[in-house]
């Protein structure tokens, strides 16, 4: 195809731009899924109170870009082990039939994945940050129906806020954070195979 | 437990000793699957005698699928092995066996081993490797379509080709495989696509030969996709801003997803010429574009693709055509021609903006006769004039826009006794031009023309005919050629299989003394019909047999319409066949003949015909006629209705002219001869007894009556006659009379009736009254004896015959007679018998009295009474 760039540059932004952009894309998904399942459960439009499950130390402005996106990163994958979760405890319950909601859960599922193993190429080595999820909002304590979609509910709602955060975290970066994908580290390469199963 | 250790023992040793036996000879290399061989390559095998074993090297033969190798090609190793070396080739697939055996008879048991072979080649690296995801939906497919060049050569073996994705982010592959022997394209689930993720692609090929690589395409996930076009393309139409068209479409995935930039080609609808906008003004991510610099009030054809930012992905396919008329508002300066009597007005080529209005102003001999102001919507009208001989005309045309009006555009037409001169000649041909073929015309220049005239230039018109009446537009059109040009390529978009008629026009130029204005004037036209491309017509003729006759038959048919014939006929060809025989003969006559007379049928014969209508394209024939010729040929009816005609004329004057002659004779057979009594001689005897003087009373009275003769009927009982007319004028009553022939006159007689058999009177009433004249026992009559007069005639009486037994009984006694007596005497005897017979006849009972024999009867004492 002449005239096509080989060059595989995201404009000027490069990496961190196409990693931003994906972010940008699953906040987008995210915010559909949610809209999906409340429409698929009839749950009102309105939020759930009770603030986030996934908690992260604060993004003050003190951090630096690299260390805000080791935090949201942590966020992230707890973001996925938590919808992850859904999907195991909706499959469980919910017959097995396909659907809009169903193709759309999968979709963010995969498309974490690739956001995560996306913005693992842009943290620094030794960096390290965790993210929790208090135990009493872990779902392991939600009984009957209701709660678990109240919960399910907050677990999208929190897909949204990250990818959200992650997508304007990514999109302020300065040009220096750009830098060339890199090798994945074994760890990473173990969570990746997890995904895949 | 011993004996069965020791049986164990003696079934192995026997089993080692069998099969040492069964294959004594060995051959290397060994395997228990095919051997694979590369083609064009030497193979060499090796065949091993066993230990033990009877035969020696030279008894070892090597076949290939029962074929033995030459021996040539053998190699003896040693006294116990021969190996064989080969060039392998690709038809050597099969069993490769080495037998050992005594080429003399023995008993000796052959030793035999093979191995299978299987030949092919190392797969090729796979080449020029490209990967396409298209869009579905608002998504990217899942599904990586990817497709390279494996070569020409088939492996000939089962060969592997593996598709392998890594998204090196994630550090996940994912792989597809396909097993043709020369896989061109596999496809890769990616399960959810990669979007803005590094791919690296390759695919690795592999056989039993080798494998091979393909070179790694490292790229973004978006350098696979394959978006859709731009959607909702429209094109708008900028009202206050000239030369324009206003471009909007959608863009047909998210930016998320992928970021595009445009592509935006126009052509005019009349052309083929697309024309691309810079990709540097539609690289930006818009949903709108301006085109500019469009020829006004043209239509447009727009079409879109699209392709990811710095061609960052494939491009789409070109979204569908949507056509746009842009709207101006500038003066234009260039108008029309017109031709002859018959104003033909055509739109300008440019308009330079929107015509609102035609202004047509026609003088005669420079005065001003009328004007016209024609409607821009109309633009294209005809205006007939009449031209009295002798005077010129002039006719001006100006068009006019919101901003102005044009450069008159001016007609000459002049006297009509002084035509100027058209050119020689003119001929035409079709050039098989791509895409359309074109009409190229030719003509011979002006022979000669008067002094003071110029050629200004040639016109070329091209009208469509014939007509189509329920049209107001006249489909014509006209170009301008260069007067030292002869031959032109007319550039009007010409309908195929439509006639047109082409003229060509030389346009002369003069000015006019004493006005000092210039004037054009067309000369006269040469006009040949033409064709762009011609067809089979549309439909055959239809024929039908004006006049049949015993072996010919006239047939006519119509002319195909002008419309219908697609192209010039070239020639009719009449079939025809006798029904249902399928032995079809043919005619073929000219185009210009529209009937035939066929000759040489059979006659009496049914006849189907047809008639084939062909142009140099291709024949239709028609729709069957049947027709049956005539029995009878010309005049053979009316010789035949003359010749019976004239017999019968003959054969009646032939009878008359017998008849005449032997007319005597007839006349006797047919109608015997009565003696008229009047001239019958009668004698006249008198008795020789004298008259006694008291008369014996007459037992015989005669009358006769004439029914027709009212005043033979009694005059003073009409009253009474009504009543019984119909009884007396009964034909019945004659019927006893014997109906003779020779008896014209319907005459009822009533003679010698006894009252008292009035019911039988009728049959025994006789014809002739008899006259019968009896004494009484010798008495003489005291007064005059009566004259008696006697008829001579010889008809005899009817009764008589029909009772022969009574006339002999009353033979001596009564004789019939015949003859006439005076009217007086008879009506007065009737007048008083007939009193006498109403009287009696109304007495007599109804129901005893038969209306058939109601007869005036008299009643009588005596005379003749039949039995």
């Amino acid at each position: 195809m002449a005239g096509r760039g080989t060059n595989g540059r995201h404009g000027s932004r490069g990496h961190a731009g196409r990693t931003a952009a994906l972010a940008r894309l699953l906040h987008k998904e995210c915010i559909q899924l949610l809209e999906l399942y409340r429409n698929s459960e009839s749950l009102p439009s309105s939020p759930v109170d009770g603030g986030y499950l996934v908690s992260i130390p604060p993004l003050v402005p003190q951090l630096s870009d690299a260390e805000k996106i080791s935090i949201l990163h942590a966020a992230l994958k707890e973001c996925l082990r938590l919808l992850e979760d859904v999907i195991t405890r909706e499959d469980a319950d919910v017959s097995d039939e396909d659907s809009e909601y169903k193709r759309k859960r999968k979709t963010v599922r995969d498309r974490l994945g690739h956001l995560l193993a996306s913005t693992e190429q842009l943290l620094v080595d030794g960096q390290k940050f965790e993210a929790k999820v208090k135990e009493e909002l872990d779902g392991q304590a939600v009984s009957g129906s209701f709660s678990l979609k109240m919960w399910i509910v907050r677990v999208l709602q929190d897909l949204v806020h990250w990818t959200g955060q992650t997508s304007d975290t990514l999109r302020s970066l300065p040009a220096e954070m750009e830098k060339a994908p890199k090798t994945m580290s074994r760890r990473t390469r173990r969570g990746a195979e997890k995904i895949r199963k | 437990m011993d004996t069965s250790h020791h049986l164990l023992l003696l079934l192995m040793f026997l089993h080692y000793a069998i099969g040492s036996n069964s294959s004594c000879v060995k051959i290397l290399p060994d395997s228990s699957s095919n051997i694979v061989l590369e083609v064009g390559k030497n193979f060499t095998a090796t065949c091993h005698l066993l230990e033990g074993s009877v035969y020696t090297s030279d008894d070892i033969e090597w076949r290939l699928e029962n074929i033995s190798i030459a021996k040539q090609v053998y190699r003896k190793i040693n006294e116990t092995a021969v190996s064989v070396t080969v060039n392998v080739s690709s038809d050597m697939s099969g069993l490769l066996r080495c037998r050992a055996a005594k080429k003399s008879l023995s008993y000796a048991p052959q030793c035999i081993y093979g191995i299978f072979l299987r030949t092919g080649y190392p797969p090729l690296k796979p080449k020029n490797l490209s990967c396409l995801a298209v869009q579905e939906g608002k998504d990217i497919s899942s599904y990586l379509n990817c497709s390279w060049d494996p070569g020409s050569r088939s492996p000939l073996l089962d060969t592997n080709y593996t598709l392998t994705v890594h998204v090196l982010a994630s550090d996940l592959t994912y792989k597809a495989e396909c097993n043709q022997h020369l896989a061109r394209y596999c496809v890769v689930n990616l399960e959810t696509f990669q979007i803005h993720m590094l791919f690296r692609v390759w695919v690795e090929v592999k056989n039993a030969l080798g494998s091979e690589r393909s070179d790694e395409l490292q790229k973004y996930s978006a350098y696979f996709v394959k978006p859709n076009p731009p959607l909702n393309v429209r094109v708008l139409t900028e009202v206050n801003i000239s030369t324009s068209l206003m471009v909007t479409w959608k863009h047909p995935v998210h930016e998320t997803i992928l970021k595009l930039s445009y592509a935006i080609r126009y052509r005019k609808v009349a052309s083929d010429v697309w024309v691309e906008v810079p990709e540097s003004f539609t690289k930006a991510y818009m949903e709108s574009f301006r085109l500019q610099s469009l020829e006004p009030y043209t239509q447009y054809v727009v079409q879109m693709r699209c392709i990811g930012e710095s061609h960052s992905s494939h491009w789409s396919n070109w979204s569908a055509s949507v056509t746009g008329v842009n709207l101006c508002s500038v003066i234009f300066n260039s108008c029309l021609y017109s031709i002859a009597y018959c104003l033909l007005l055509q739109a300008p080529v440019k308009t330079n903006g929107k015509i609102l209005e035609y202004y047509l102003n026609i003088s005669q001999d420079y005065v001003m006769f009328e004007s016209h102001t024609i409607r821009a919507d109309k633009p294209r009208l005809m205006y007939s004039m009449e031209l009295p001989p002798g005077k010129t005309a002039s006719i001006e045309l100006t068009a006019a826009n919101s901003v102005g009006v044009s450069p008159k555009a001016t007609l000459f037409i002049p006297r009509s006794d002084q035509e100027l001169p058209g050119v020689g000649d003119m001929s035409w041909s079709v050039r098989d031009e791509k895409p359309e073929p074109e009409l190229q015309v030719e003509w011979t220049a002006v022979p000669s023309r008067p002094a003071g005239l110029h050629l200004f230039h040639y016109l070329l018109e091209w009208v469509k005919i014939p007509q189509n009446v329920h049209q107001t537009e006249l489909q014509a059109g006209w170009q301008r050629v260069s007067s030292n040009v002869t031959n032109t390529t007319l550039n009007g978009d010409l309908e195929k299989f439509k006639r047109y008629n082409i003229s060509v026009y030389p346009i002369y130029k003069y000015h006019v003394r004493h006005t000092l204005q210039t004037h054009f004037q067309a000369g006269r036209p040469v006009t040949r019909p033409a064709y762009i491309q011609q067809g089979t017509p549309e439909k055959g003729p239809t024929v039908t047999v004006t006049k049949s006759k015993k072996n010919s038959a006239k047939l006519t048919w119509e002319e195909i319409p002008l419309d219908r014939q697609r192209g010039f006929i070239t020639d009719y060809t009449i079939y025809y066949e006798i029904r249902n025989t399928k032995q079809w003969k043919s005619v073929t006559v000219s185009p210009n003949v529209h009937s035939y007379v066929l000759t040489d049928l059979a006659s009496e014969t049914d006849y189907v015909v047809n008639v084939m209508a062909s142009t140099v394209a291709g024949s239709v024939k028609g729709m069957d006629c049947t027709f049956k010729t005539m029995k009878y040929g010309d005049g053979e009816v009316e010789v035949i209705v003359v010749v019976v005609c004239l017999s019968f004329l003959f054969l009646t004057v032939f009878i008359i002219m017998f008849c005449l002659r032997k007319r005597e004779v007839i006349k006797k057979l047919l109608w015997p001869q009565v003696p008229d009594p009047s001239d019958s001689s009668i004698a006249h005897w008198s008795p020789d007894f004298p008259i006694k003087a008291d008369v014996p009373k007459e037992d015989v009275s005669v009358v006769e009556v004439d029914v027709f003769d009212g005043k033979s009927l009694c005059e003073e009982d009409k009253a009474v006659l009504p009543l019984k007319k119909d009884k007396y004028l009964s034909e019945d009553h004659s019927s006893g009379i014997g109906g003779s022939s020779c008896m014209s006159s319907p005459r009822h007689s009533v003679s010698d009736i006894d009252s008292g058999d009035s019911g039988q009177t009728t049959v025994s009433t006789v014809q002739y009254s008899s006259v019968v004249a009896a004494t009484y026992k010798g008495q003489t009559p005291s007064h005059q004896p009566p004259v008696f007069a006697r008829s001579e005639s010889t008809q005899p009486l009817l009764d008589c015959e029909e009772h022969p037994d009574h006339l002999s009984e009353s033979g001596g006694q009564s004789r019939s007679s015949y003859f006439r007596r005076g009217r007086e005497l008879e009506l007065g005897v009737l007048g008083q018998e007939c009193d006498g017979a109403v009287q009696e006849e109304e007495t007599s009972p109804v129901a005893e009295d038969p209306p058939a024999s109601a007869l005036c009867y008299v009643q009588q004492q005596s005379g003749y009474r039949p039995q």
